[in-house]
């Protein structure tokens, strides 16, 4: 004989990735390491800022970089080398965003207690990466202003989750139609008081800030 | 889209309950899937069928649970549902809003059967 059961679980989809992603935000902890990851869609210039980033802090912070890849394609990676600071990749197979493992993976390729702040880049993607915690201790968003204004309107949920948002190639604000408190107001009723940066990875405009912003979390400061 | 992974995770978190409940055979899945949580729950089932194929879940059936996308708006305390694009509240005008529901993705329940314990 068999009988029928209800079995109650109310569990959320991603808990095992929250599990591992909780994991390794103790052991970015334990090695004194403050972790970032970036999303933007692809061609926001998320490996120019990184770039950008690296070279004007290099001198004050030991960086390193987790670079997620759909497949093993080494340019991002080759140019945060050539800025000078260790870049391991992983790459996801074709998955549209990155998961707690695959930053695993890249943490045991890295040596942490040598470093003060590591970079995770994230696959280009406005919608998967917003579900996925990776175990960094903060999540920035880089929007470029040719991607135009609307983006808050329309990819809501990856703006909710943010601790910081960057708005790029402001350089080219004279070329297009970006409209910046059309913008901002999208981004305040999605993620209310959000830090926001304009800034130009080209001419380094409007870096500074955002670099007193890391210097401060590496240094501890909530 | 990320349902791949989103179908293997719910399959794991499945098959560990039906095992510690020594299941034959699970029936139903109940999912709650929020409006703005990114899944699209055709294609979920798409890789679902692909993965279970073989397990004790293979005949299960779905039963999904939407959850409209609601705001509060904290200035005068309306709370309106998101529809096509983000707006700002429709009664007051306000962007100070708080979204009270929409993101959800979990596994409610699932029924199960197994040989009856004498």
């Amino acid at each position: 004989m068999t009988e029928s059961r209800r079995i109650p679980i109310v569990e959320k989809i991603t808990s095992a990735n929250d599990f591992v992603a909780q994991e390794n935000r103790e052991i970015f902890k334990q090695n004194g390491v403050f972790a970032i990851n970036i999303m933007a869609a692809p061609g926001a210039g998320k490996t120019a800022l990184i770039v950008k980033t690296i070279e004007l802090l290099k001198n004050r912070l030991r960086i390193g970089v987790i670079e997620g890849d759909t497949a093993s394609v080494t340019i991002d990676a080759d140019r945060v080398l050539l800025a000078g600071a260790p870049a391991v990749q992983v790459t996801s197979k074709g998955e549209c965003h990155m998961d707690a493992l695959m930053v695993r993976e890249g943490m045991k390729q890295l040596d942490l207690a040598a470093l003060d702040l590591v970079i995770i880049e994230n696959i280009g993607n406005l919608i998967c990466p917003a579900g996925w915690d990776l175990g960094s201790q903060a999540c920035a968003l880089i929007s470029s202003v040719t991607e135009g204004d609307d983006k808050p309107y329309k990819y809501p949920a990856i703006y909710r989750n943010l601790d910081v948002l960057l708005v790029s190639k402001t350089d080219l604000l004279p070329y297009v139609d970006f409209n910046l408190s059309y913008f901002q107001q999208g981004v305040e009723m999605l993620n209310p008081g959000l830090i926001t940066f304009t800034t130009s990875a080209k001419t380094g405009d409007g870096m500074q800030p955002w670099l007193d912003w890391l210097l401060s979390k590496c240094q501890g400061q909530p | 889209m990320h349902e791949l992974s989103a179908a293997e995770s719910i399959l794991g978190i499945i098959l560990g309950h039906a095992e510690a409940n020594h299941a034959q055979k699970v029936t139903k899945i109940r999912l709650t899937i929020g409006d703005i949580s990114g899944i699209s729950f055709d294609c979920l089932e798409h890789y679902w069928h692909i993965l279970a194929e073989g397990t004790c879940c293979e005949q299960a059936e779905f039963e999904v649970e939407r959850e409209p996308a609601i705001f509060h708006c904290n200035q005068c305390g309306t709370s309106f549902e998101l529809e096509r694009s983000l707006t700002a509240c429709p009664s007051c005008a306000g962007i100070n809003l708080t979204l009270i529901s929409g993101d959800e993705f979990q596994v409610e329940d699932i029924e199960i059967e197994r040989s009856e314990v004498i």
